[in-house]
């Protein structure tokens, strides 16, 4: 195909060897789903890379399903990801990550938080919240190498529950072949968080890798 | 993507800002001198990015910033700097325009001396509007040069240059974005951070162009058809509006968000279409279309809304290239509703071609919708310690239900939902009290009218208005939460507080509804839920209009709050006294109140300690944590 800078206005065309990684992170408002993209995003841009994000706003407030599209590349153009081409399903929250299957692609790999968040509708009783072994059934169906990690058990253990975010992104830079070195992704980390948060995060990030690790070897 | 990549002074570096914030890096450059906006989304981040820096960059770049009543206002605001010279722009939402189309549709008459921009953020699904109009057309309809940029790189360069565009056809320029580029984040590269103390200057009168009595309009409407004629030719000539040749004899024309999908089909369809790619949306180079067209067999349009593109291609085939065949909307390839996105795209374009997507996109979707089926579902809800649900529970109490609830827009909307239920009408800013007026007339129910404190002062007024003038009775209940909540929590006259942080004059809505002649005035804190219906059923016995003002700051600000002053939220929890009888989430509702079994628990992390909930238990069964304790 022609170049796409026929404008200066336009996109430009990056000397970057890959040329599409999609990744697709939900969860839940005040998860820290925002914060997981925001890290990945610094870190392939100061890999060199081109990076583009979409995220959810309007009316989802906190509590809300929050959904933000990652793609990074010299050949990514739209914010969205297609289809069935999300190289990696990211999930907070086990039953978010149903809620985008479709994006998942088949030889893609899931990262799914085990630790359900209720939502307020299961109060008024119509839809009951549905098992983990329920959900990985239903993702399995669609994304060949599924990854369920209690990310909110780690994170307590790392020494602070909101950094499950944090143990998400070790487990996926050891599940996953990323465009990014882990290198890159923990001082992306360090930049992100606040200074006297670092410690404790990047243990998080490590008890993620090691339960990857560790998952991966059973499988 | 934070306001220390928007003002930083580093011409080259590349920065990762949201388009929203790049467009307000790109006005910036550009010299915007004076600004102004009634938030909405998806315009809102541009508008808070200028706010903020127009404080951060003050000694080094001054400009003005306002957040004005309403969007009509913003306007003028904007057109009364134009007149004199400097460069301003205007932004709001798509249906902001409306409110402001009055004024807009004669300013263009005058034309603007410094240049003028409007940014209309367009929402196409309707992601958080109360529609998806398409903006394009005021561009015919008003006369207004239309720029629509793809990506965020482009939303950048486009604003900056904007008022130059503007201040060489001597006309205001629409900038029109939507949901998918606002929102969307990207990588641009920074040019120069002007540096540049603000200058007063002398108004130079000239009455032919600033005072439109029908002689001077009817000089305006020639000036304003050369003006359009020589955009025209500026449109065609502009490498804005641009082809990416193929090798084939079929072309797509696009523009706006669709570009960035038809560049996607063409990656994963691996298509050697040509591409023309519009940017000056108005006033279309309707010759460089042609010439386009005429060495085609097949044309396929991407564009989201409105067949706005295809039309005008349709009518330009007739001569350039009859025998084309135009693929798009009115054709039936793509539909007319909703947002695009690429699996609608490359569905398009496929069924454009007579083949099948390389994805089964069908299948996929009719797939995972089946598992869904399972999910229950996590809807946007009023947070935890939110003081509408309080006042809307009570006006639900006081009323038993049996009333008529017109409503307006702002997160209070949420009260559509059960167990609320107390929105019946919302049709647009300040359409409650409108509505009530003509309800009063042939209901023989009551009326009760819910309204936001930013819409209150926007659009509310007249309304207000019109039923003391007319006698109309109905009750309007003012949410007064402090704030402009739903699109990230701006200042508004009822706050005093101005854009950029420094005080201005507050207004007390309560004098304000008392200046208009309504005799029944209260203002109440809906967290008491017993005084708050009180004054409800109170209001509702009134003879005319009455108006409640329900005042108490939204949650999220009261959160902030505590949280900069080290106070501990004291949560609420259920002791053993719960008999189940679950009227705290069957009537009343909060994300904190879990059902866990049978049984109804606090979450602690979510309860604001707003302690409503505890009103609301029939058994005394909810307390205060500091109280069970003892303290």
């Amino acid at each position: 195909m022609a170049t796409i800078s026929v404008d200066k206005t336009t996109i430009e065309d990056k000397e970057d060897v890959v040329e599409e990684f999609n990744i697709f992170v939900s969860g839940v408002g005040g998860q820290g789903a925002l914060t997981a993209a925001g890290i990945i995003a610094r870190a392939a841009k100061n890999a060199g890379h081109n990076v583009l994000a979409a995220e959810t706003h309007g009316m989802a407030q906190r509590g809300g399903s929050v959904s933000v599209h990652l793609r990074i590349g010299s050949k990514v153009y739209a914010p969205l990801i297609p289809l069935g081409r999300a190289h990696v399903l990211f999930s907070l929250e086990p039953v978010e990550a149903v809620r985008y299957i479709e994006y998942a692609s088949k030889d893609g790999v899931a990262i799914v938080n085990t630790k359900p968040l209720v939502p307020p509708s299961v109060n008024l009783g119509s839809l009951s919240y549905p098992s983990i072994e329920q959900i990985a059934e239903i993702i399995k169906k669609f994304v060949d190498k599924v990854i369920m990690i209690d990310a909110y058990e780690l994170a307590v253990e790392a020494g602070n529950p909101l950094t499950n975010n944090v143990v998400m992104l070790g487990a996926m830079s050891h599940a996953v072949n990323l465009p990014i070195t882990i290198e890159e992704l923990k001082k992306s980390i360090e930049a992100t968080v606040p200074e006297k948060a670092i410690e404790v995060n990047m243990k998080a990030f490590q008890l993620g890798y090691d339960y990857a690790e560790k998952y991966m070897r059973e499988l | 993507m934070s306001l220390r990549d928007v003002v930083k002074d580093n011409p080259g570096e590349e920065v990762f800002l949201l388009g929203n914030e790049a467009i307000a890096r790109g006005f910036i450059e550009g010299k915007l001198k004076v600004g102004s906006a009634y938030p909405g989304t998806p315009s809102s981040e541009i508008t808070d990015t200028l706010a903020q820096a127009c404080g951060k960059l003050r000694g080094r770049y001054d400009f003005m910033f306002e957040y004005s009543t309403n969007e009509k206002v913003a306007f003028e605001v904007a057109a009364g700097a134009s007149m004199a010279g400097q460069r301003a722009v205007t932004i709001m939402k798509h249906v902001g325009v409306n409110v402001a189309a009055d004024s807009l549709f004669s300013f263009v008459y005058m034309g603007a001396k410094g240049g003028f921009v409007l940014v209309s953020a367009d929402d196409p699904s309707s992601h958080s509007s109360q529609n998806e109009q398409d903006n394009r057309w005021y561009g015919k309809s008003a006369y207004i040069p239309i720029i629509e940029p793809s990506t965020v790189q482009e939303g950048y360069n486009l604003a900056k240059e904007s008022f130059e565009i503007s201040e060489t056809l001597q006309l205001p320029v629409m900038f029109r974005t939507v949901t998918r580029l606002s929102h969307a984040s990207g990588i641009i590269r920074l040019g120069e951070l002007p540096e540049e103390t603000f200058k007063k200057v002398r108004f130079d009168k000239d009455p032919r162009e600033f005072v439109l009595v029908p002689a001077h309009a009817r000089l305006g409407k020639l000036k304003l058809l050369k003006k359009m004629k020589k955009a025209r030719e500026m449109a065609e000539k502009s490498n804005l509006n641009f082809i990416i040749e193929g090798d084939s004899k079929v072309g797509i024309l696009t523009g706006g968000a669709g570009y960035t999908y038809a560049l996607e089909a063409i990656k994963y369809m691996d298509l050697d279409a040509s591409v023309l790619k519009i940017t000056t949306m108005n006033p279309l180079p309707e010759n460089k279309m042609a010439d386009f067209m005429a060495g085609l067999d097949k044309l396929i349009v991407v564009e989201e809304l409105d067949p706005y593109l295809e039309w005008h291609a349709k009518a330009i085939a007739k001569d350039a290239n009859p025998d084309i065949e135009i693929h798009g909307k009115l054709s039936g390839d793509f539909p007319m509703e909703f947002e695009y996105t690429a699996d609608v795209v490359e569905k398009g374009i496929a069924s454009s071609l007579g083949i099948s997507p390389k994805v089964d996109f069908d299948s996929l979707l009719s797939k995972s919708e089946e598992v869904k089926k399972i999910l229950p579902p996590r809807p946007p809800v009023l947070c935890p310690g939110c003081p509408h649900t309080a006042s809307f529970f009570a006006i639900k109490r006081a009323t038993g239900g049996d009333a008529v609830y017109p409503s307006d827009i702002g997160c209070y909307t949420l009260g559509v939902n059960p167990p609320l239920s107390t929105v019946d009408i919302t049709l647009c800013m300040g359409g409650g009290a409108g509505t009530a007026n003509g309800l009063s007339y042939v209901l023989d129910q009551d009326i009760i009218v819910t309204v936001g404190d930013s819409t209150f002062f926007h659009a509310c007024i007249p309304a207000l208005i019109d039923a003391v003038y007319n006698n109309n009775k109905f009750v309007l209940v003012v949410l007064d939460n402090r704030t402009t909540a739903m699109t990230g929590h701006q200042p508004h006259p009822g706050t005093g507080e101005k854009a950029c942080g420094q005080i201005g004059k507050f207004i007390p809505i309560e004098d304000v509804v008392k200046g208009l002649g309504v005799d029944f005035v209260e203002v109440v804190n809906p967290y008491n839920l017993d005084k708050m219906t009180e004054v409800i059923e109170r209001a509702k016995a009134h003879d005319r209009v009455a108006v409640v003002v329900a005042r108490r700051a939204c949650a999220i600000l009261w959160n902030r709050e505590r949280k900069a002053k080290g106070i501990k939220i004291k949560p609420f929890v259920v002791t053993e006294n719960c008999n189940r009888c679950l009227t705290c989430v069957t009537d009343f509702t909060c994300p904190a109140l879990v059902l866990v079994g049978d049984q109804i628990q606090i979450d602690e992390s979510l309860c604001a300690g707003c302690g409503v909930c505890f009103q609301v238990c029939p058994s005394g069964a909810i307390v205060s944590k500091a109280t069970m304790e003892g303290r």
